[in-house]
């Protein structure tokens, strides 16, 4: 009986869990500015795309962990980001041992 | 007497539910996005504490924490878990955040104040109505176990151990070719690829 009352309990509580598929996009170029909340970075000749710097964000350079300020104007980045709102939110930034604009 | 208060107390759970879920229902559908109520969420870890059979919650581990144990263990973990655990039991992955519930961060003390027993409970027979399936066959299943020993290391995960893993994560072949031309762009062997969307 008690099984029965907690499994009832439990339909109740719980919904079915839903596969979803992420929204996290990948933004490759090189930086063109660096503020302490966002990085700007040129995907093509003249596209430009600001992704948000926040405390989550975690920076790689070769692989090991860095900090914002290993980042340079010019250096070449993989930017993996997630849209909040009207905003792309950086989860990970890989610098590139690269210079250089894009060709 | 003590049946009697039991059935009262459950009784309460099960209006208090009924009336939570129907106005989260009203308000939201089903969809997995939301977040459950705090409420809701002790009432649910309530519920699973009391379907983990006793005599499970206070087996303990046949194992100890030896180094290739935990390295066994944590490439079990990079292989089988991390798509919905995240490497770091953050439980941050696309997947692991859209559940619902979410998968939790088992750094934190819920789940690190669990038994041994009841954790290895959950991996074995895994949690209705959550994303957690069971993956133990019949009888006792020592990687069960070794998970048990991983789950305790995962607030002490180093940054070696942590890069080690992302070589056991599964990864399609079309994520496969995305992080090649991610390699390539950032060493300065190719020119931008197109932006993916994953």
């Amino acid at each position: 009986m008690k099984a029965v009352v907690i499994m009832f309990c439990a339909v109740l509580i719980f919904c079915s869990a839903v596969w979803a598929h992420g929204d996290e996009q990948h933004v490759l170029g090189t930086v063109t500015k660096i503020d302490p909340k966002a990085i700007t970075v040129s995907t093509s000749p003249g596209v430009e795309k600001i992704v948000s710097i926040v405390p989550s964000t975690k920076f790689l350079k070769d692989g090991s962990p860095a900090i914002l300020k290993d980042l340079k104007v010019g250096d070449r980045v993989a930017v993996h980001a997630k849209p909040k709102g009207e905003v792309l939110e950086a989860t990970e930034v890989k610098i590139g041992s690269a210079k250089g604009p894009t060709k | 007497m003590r049946r009697g208060r039991l059935g009262i107390g459950l009784g309460v759970c099960v209006m208090a539910a009924s009336i939570m879920v129907a106005t989260g229902v009203i308000r939201h559908g089903f969809s997995a996005r939301a977040f459950p109520l705090p409420l809701e969420a002790a009432i649910a870890r309530r519920l699973r504490h009391l379907a983990v059979p006793s005599s499970a919650q206070t087996q303990s581990n046949p194992f100890r924490a030896m180094p290739e144990l935990l390295a066994e263990a944590r490439r079990h973990f990079a292989d089988h878990c991390a798509g919905c655990h995240a490497n770091d039991g953050s439980g941050n992955t696309p997947i692991g955040q859209n559940l619902y519930p979410k998968s939790p961060d088992m750094r934190m003390a819920a789940t690190q104040q669990l038994s041994d027993g009841e954790l290895y409970y959950m991996i074995h027979n895994g949690i209705r109505f959550t994303g957690m399936p069971a993956w133990g066959g019949e009888g006792r299943d020592d990687d069960s176990w070794k998970l048990v020993l991983f789950i305790r290391h995962l607030p002490r995960l180093t940054v070696e151990e942590l890069k080690d893993m992302e070589k056991y994560n599964p990864k399609s072949e079309t994520e496969r070719v995305e992080e090649q031309e991610e390699e390539d762009f950032l060493n300065g062997k190719a020119a931008h690829p197109q932006e993916h969307h994953k």
